[in-house]
């Protein structure tokens, strides 16, 4: 394929114009790859099949059985390969750790609540829900600044 | 394990300290011209004060470990604060009673084990009402914040 490179005063910003004659698969896959370079994604497994995820629709990773699986905002649990403490440097500010065993998304949090007994719940705006250990609520607290 | 181990010699540390800190300052207040390691009466059953002395510490440090490895239940903040409330309370309860008991602390009869008793689940229930409280807080301003980003 031959490529060139032209500079268009013109354009906008953050504007890139694929000049083509013909839409063609292997196009298409420079369009998604172009796509993909531009927000923060993460490699997962479902059914043995690679998916590549934009981090904007996780809503949490968390560790069951010695693996990490992420839950995306369509309810799709995928596998993912790395271990939650390279998931916790690694990932977007919105991300946190709220116990051993899961870090989520702050985005889709809707609200924390406690229980009678003294367990902290949180209620997600999908409707999923889980349990935060509360050493890690300070943290929480701090990082929603 | 190595956690508990290193937390047990604390305890024993800590308990002989503050056993025999106790009962300096309760033979003063006794007006006794000797030191007791605890009542006079207890002490008594003894050969002499030595070896008094000596059962008392190993009762002390025992006293020191149902404390500091009790207080690992603490940093189970994973569990409910119910569940560490009472994990806690019975592990002191049937730790340190027949300990105080053995210690010559108080006499063994029904009253004083009631009073005992009571006054250990006052305490934990205001340990309990406290981390509720203090919780209860650390939700309320984060969803305060919560609704602050959106």
């Amino acid at each position: 394929m031959k490529i060139e490179v032209k500079i268009i005063h013109t354009l906008d910003d953050n504007t890139l114009l694929l000049g083509i004659n013909k839409r063609t698969t292997l196009i298409n896959k420079i369009i998604d790859f172009i796509r993909g370079q531009d927000e923060e994604t993460i490699i997962a497994n479902h059914n043995r099949r690679h998916y590549m995820i934009s981090l904007g629709t996780c809503i949490t990773f968390y560790t069951a059985k010695k693996k990490v699986y992420t839950l995306t905002q369509d309810q799709k649990e995928l596998l993912v390969s790395k271990r939650l403490y390279e998931l916790e440097e690694t990932l977007p500010e919105a991300f946190i750790r709220i116990s051993n065993t899961e870090i989520i998304n702050l985005n889709f949090v809707k609200e924390f609540q406690i229980n009678k007994t003294g367990i902290i719940i949180i209620y997600f705006k999908n409707g999923y829900q889980t349990s935060s250990s509360r050493r890690y609520l300070k943290k929480v607290k701090e990082r929603l600044q | 394990m190595k956690r508990i181990s290193i937390q047990a010699l604390i305890g024993i540390i800590l308990g002989t300290f503050i056993g025999l800190i106790l009962s300096l300052v309760f033979s003063y207040l006794n007006g006794a011209k000797n030191y007791y390691p605890s009542s006079p009466a207890w002490t008594a059953q003894f050969s002499g004060t030595l070896s008094a002395t000596c059962i008392s510490v190993f009762i002390w440090s025992l006293i020191g470990i149902v404390f500091s490895v009790g207080a690992l239940v603490f940093t189970r903040t994973d569990w409910s604060i119910a569940k560490m409330t009472i994990v806690h309370l019975t592990i002191s309860y049937f730790g340190f009673l027949p300990l105080a008991i053995l210690s010559g602390w108080f006499p063994l009869n029904i009253g004083q084990i009631i009073g005992f008793t009571g006054t250990f689940l006052v305490v934990y229930a205001i340990v309990f009402s406290i981390n509720m409280l203090i919780a209860k807080n650390e939700v309320k301003s984060i969803n305060r914040k919560l609704k602050n980003q959106s």
